[in-house]
């Protein structure tokens, strides 16, 4: 069963994959409960047009979607702040004219030869080691940033006015908060595709939020949730020949109908 | 908002805690708070009074530093900490927190994990409040005035100097009520400043508390009891 990890590629992609769905799954609650949950998917979209830029304008196209769609998700946080804004009418705006610029460069743009399909699809067994160490790092960075500010970024995602008396650098989490998840989905995009990357992040709270009986529960739970379906997600999607994206995120569901299930089975 | 040290009160020797001159709050041309100026001294229980919309919680949230004052200084001497309890309760619905992370959000010293000392404060707050056996339950599983009293633990978990609640009994029961005020009462005895937005002063005990009566601008500042005299006739209900 596990004589695929015999190629390399394989091991990058388990690699790759486990580092994803590590900091989507810490980034995952502190999103979620702050009705933020969509911002990832608004993010791909952004990510989308960053990705086709960078391919226009660099070798690397990761160098020019990176700053692109950090920046973007800084307007996006930004307008969200703003009274009368909520934030889905800001991702909604955002992304949108992201991802029309994008198609318009896509169509129009001279020399233009990637597929469009895997960007919507993604491709995570032929991922590059500098991707792979890129993914990595941001994993290890996201659980330092997580485990370091856990205490303040439970407070602002429970109740933000109070974090803002206790003097909590509410605006400065917020940000730091979007950037990394900009950088998740940045780097997620080209494994997992535009159409599947916010799974990543909605799924570990919802799975582990029907078991979890604390804010901590929910975060630990989600992360383990998290690895178990992206090992499953790649190992299956290798034996039934599926899109791999579209694995995972199938593993994660059946994760998600399992805990709900053992939840009503536990409550009745 | 200012922050201020070794402040003396102009009215008396007393150590002064707020310093509020020419305080203005304007909403979009709505004059929120218009021009108030009053000093609260260390060891004050001021009861703030005020009938709805007269700027009682804009002045507590501008005396927190959640809201800037259009014009005009505000000083809270904010060494040995403030308690807060808002008027509007948080309930997130839906999300997984337990009644320990909640009142652990109002430490000043937090930790990944939380420190068995700090444990043990909790649950004693919780069987002071009545609410022992909620420590491990979800925030939102709980009554709305068991909430109440899990927030009113958390403005008071750090033992602070100054304590501001806005309407902090509108939530529990009568039985409850009586034994949080002489919760209060004890808490004062032990030189707590307190500042207390409230609409009845009926049912307070009056020896040596003050009452500001707020509406836009301050229209009473001094004894509960002058105060009831003036307002003889049983009108203290605002």
């Amino acid at each position: 069963m596990f004589s695929m990890f015999q190629y390399p590629f394989m091991i990058y992609a388990l690699i790759l994959g486990i580092a994803l769905a590590i900091s989507a799954a810490c980034l995952s609650p502190f999103l979620v409960f702050s009705n933020q949950a969509m911002i990832a998917d608004g993010m791909s979209h952004i990510a989308f047009t960053g990705v086709i830029l960078g391919f226009l304008l660099s070798e690397q196209s990761l160098y020019f979607a990176l700053p692109f769609v950090v920046v973007a998700s800084f307007a996006i946080t930004y307008i969200s702040s703003k009274p009368g804004i909520n934030s889905d009418t800001a991702i909604g705006v955002v992304s949108a004219v992201s991802l029309a610029i994008g198609l318009i460069v896509a169509t129009v743009g001279d020399g233009f030869n990637r597929s469009i399909e895997s960007l919507l699809v993604g491709s995570i067994l032929t991922v590059s080691t500098t991707e792979m160490i890129s993914t990595v790092i941001l994993a290890l960075l996201v659980v330092i940033f997580v485990c370091v500010n856990y205490r303040s970024l439970l407070s602002m995602t429970f109740d933000e006015t109070y974090a803002r008396f206790r003097k909590v650098k509410v605006t400065l989490l917020r940000y730091t908060l979007t950037a990394a998840t900009a950088i998740f989905v940045v780097l997620g995009v080209r494994s997992a595709g535009t159409l599947l990357i916010s799974a990543f992040v909605i799924f570990p709270s919802i799975s582990a939020v029907q078991l979890s009986k604390s804010f901590k529960q929910t975060l630990i739970f989600g992360i383990i949730f998290a690895v178990i379906g992206m090992f499953v997600g790649i190992v299956a999607s290798y034996h039934l020949n599926f899109p791999t994206g579209s694995t995972i995120v199938l593993a994660y569901t059946a994760i998600l109908f399992v805990c709900y299930g053992y939840k009503r089975i536990r409550g009745n | 908002m200012q922050t201020s040290s070794n402040k003396t009160s102009k009215t008396s020797n007393k150590h002064c805690l707020i310093d509020v001159e020419h305080l203005s709050v304007h909403f979009e041309g709505y004059k929120a708070l218009d021009d108030i100026s009053f000093q609260v001294d260390e060891g004050d229980f001021v009861y703030v009074i005020g009938p709805n919309g007269s700027g009682k919680s804009t002045l507590l949230a501008t005396l927190t530093g959640l809201l800037e004052p259009t014009s005009g200084k505000v000083r809270v001497d904010t060494k040995g900490g403030i308690g807060y309890l808002p008027q509007k309760l948080f309930n997130k619905r839906n999300i997984p927190i337990t009644v320990e992370e909640v009142i652990y959000s109002g430490f000043d010293k937090q930790y990944l994990h939380i420190k068995e000392v700090q444990r043990k404060q909790i649950e004693k707050w919780l069987h002071t409040m009545q609410i022992e056996h909620t420590l491990k339950m979800p925030i939102d599983k709980l009554s709305g005035g068991q909430q109440q009293r899990v927030y009113l633990i958390r403005a008071l978990i750090n033992k602070p100097r100054l304590v501001l609640l806005d309407e902090p009994t509108s939530a529990l029961d009568p039985g409850f009520r009586d034994h949080f005020n002489q919760l209060l009462e004890s808490l004062h005895r032990l030189g707590i400043t307190i500042l207390y937005i409230t609409h009845d002063l009926h049912e307070y005990q009056d020896e040596n508390k003050k009452v500001l009566y707020v509406d836009q601008k301050i229209h009473y500042y001094g004894s509960v009891k002058e105060y009831k005299c003036i307002h003889e006739g049983g009108h203290t209900h605002v």
